[in-house]
């Protein structure tokens, strides 16, 4: 029987994490311990609270195969490696396959966090802020940046798995559309590239939706990264189909604004009275999806007049009809 | 004084104008319905011989007026009068029929909205179109008044989709007129 050793607890998450939980294990040959650090490596930053093997006495959750002698803290969750063609234990214990895999374990260690969290309500939990850079929709944002050109899968951890095919032009969910802000949100998720002949891919083509429609939302909820961002001015090509995507009547100004003239994000707040953050988000989003182009600074613009006044047409209707 | 503002309802026959203003109006839509005899152009049984109307009231005595005009060509005298006193116009096209003809049509009757940028496209039925069909429209639309016109795909019996056609028509007109003066307000 092998007990991993232990490692250091302390150093576990980045700034805004909360501290490590800790994971023992027993009855795994030194192979599966292996395949286990590595994969939770890969988990560092996908599971609710980061993960660091230990030695038993310190787990926050134990985890042995059926013939393993192991005694758990009293604090400690009980888990069970489960081999093929073995019987799953009852509903109170929580199982890991065997042989390990990524995603059957990011299962199993955010199924023992939250059952843990709730034993221990006053424990700090992982609450990410938003536009930290880490979610998904930021993640999917620096691969739009970079004109990402591979077909992806996402697991999302609680939601479900979102599919992109980026050649096509096309996303699909297999959870309603009315959560896919919720999911972009979400900060545990795996991506995998996916090969341009995978079968999902076929299905997607024939049913999926416009990829720009998620790229919209994208823009909406993840920070703008781009440097040049506060020096450039955008002039709008093709206005986002507000029908049809999720907005807010502040973005109904704004797209007007950049329609009607060439504008940076400052001129934007000034003229339309919009607040930073909403304005960012709109550009970024309709950089996203190429609905708006640069416009070269030498040009020569207007001035911009200070705020739109609170009684124009556009503001009473906004009122009248509940915008 | 009381302001009126004038929105025009366009589109050929068959693409859901009076549906629109229904969405939209706080009064029961004023129609003038009769039987459809252009059955060649549309199969529909009834079709706007005169003018729809709706209104908003906005407060103090202000509105604004939905008109909608009927899509046969026969009358297209009616329409270069309500053109000048309008704010702006919401175009309706039916993507199952030829919405790019349809689109180069009225762009030519309301030439001058058009020029204004004082237009907006709602594409209704989009769903059973395919997505070259809506390019097209958005290509034609491309070198409309030098800027970019909104092309929402919609349903005219949503009153949230129609609102926000009604909302991209006003903000677009009112951006544009930031820097001259506002049209199509009438004292």
């Amino acid at each position: 029987v092998h007990t991993t050793a232990a490692s250091d607890l302390s150093a576990a998450g980045g700034a805004h994490r909360a501290p490590a939980l800790g994971l023992a294990v027993a009855g795994l040959s030194e192979p599966q311990c292996e395949l286990l650090r590595s994969i939770l490596v890969v988990l560092e930053e996908r599971t609710e609270r980061p993960w660091r093997l230990c030695d038993t006495a310190q787990a926050d959750f134990v985890v042995r195969t059926r013939d393993a002698a192991v005694t758990p803290p009293p604090h400690a969750l009980l888990g069970l490696f489960v081999r093929e063609g073995e019987s799953a234990p009852g509903p109170e214990c929580l199982a890991v396959a065997l042989p390990l895999r990524v995603m059957a374990l990011l299962d199993a260690l955010n199924a023992a966090h939250d059952r843990l969290a709730q034993r221990r309500p006053g424990a700090p939990a992982a609450a990410p802020a938003p536009d930290d850079g880490k979610s998904l929709a930021a993640a999917l944002a620096r691969l739009a940046e970079r004109r990402f050109e591979h077909n992806l899968r996402v697991r999302i951890v609680g939601v479900g798995t979102l599919w992109l095919d980026v050649g096509a032009r096309r996303y699909g969910t297999d959870f309603a559309p009315v959560r896919l802000a919720a999911a972009l949100e979400q900060h545990r998720y795996v991506m995998t590239a996916l090969a341009p002949d995978a079968p999902e891919l076929a299905v997607l083509r024939a049913e999926g939706r416009a990829l720009e429609e998620l790229l919209w939302q994208v823009g909406l909820l993840s920070p703008w990264e781009r440097p040049d961002r506060d020096l450039t001015r955008w002039r709008l090509r093709r206005w986002p189909d507000l029908a049809q995507w999720p907005h807010r009547s502040v973005h109904v100004p704004l797209c007007a604004m950049l329609a009607a003239r060439p504008a940076g994000l400052a001129e934007l707040v000034a003229g339309t009275g919009a607040e930073p953050a909403d304005a960012m988000h709109l550009l970024h989003a309709c950089v996203l999806c190429g609905l708006v182009e640069p416009v070269p600074l030498e040009a020569a613009i207007a001035p911009v007049a200070a705020s739109a006044p609170r009684t124009s047409l556009f503001e009473r209707l906004r009122r009248r009809l509940g915008l | 004084m009381p302001q009126e503002y004038i929105v025009l309802v366009a589109g050929p026959m068959g693409a859901g104008k009076t549906t629109a203003i229904g969405a939209l109006s706080e009064i029961p839509v004023v129609s003038t319905e009769a039987a459809n005899t252009d059955t060649a152009a549309h199969a529909k049984a009834l079709t706007t011989v005169a003018l729809d109307y709706g209104e908003i009231t906005l407060g103090d005595g202000d509105k604004v007026r939905l008109y909608g005009v009927p899509g046969q060509e026969r009358f297209d005298f009616m329409w270069s009068i309500l053109e000048r006193r309008a704010l702006g116009l919401m175009l309706l096209l039916d993507a199952t029929a030829d919405p790019v003809a349809d689109l180069a049509r009225f762009q030519r009757v309301f030439a001058d909205l058009a020029r204004r940028g004082a237009l907006v496209v709602g594409v209704t039925r989009g769903d059973l179109a395919s997505r070259d069909r809506l390019e097209a429209v958005h290509a034609a639309l491309a070198a409309v008044a030098g800027q970019a016109v909104p092309v929402f795909v919609l349903d005219a019996r949503e009153p949230a989709q129609m609102r926000t056609l009604l909302a991209a028509l006003v903000a677009l007109v009112e951006a544009r007129a930031a820097f001259q003066p506002l049209q199509g307000a009438l004292a």
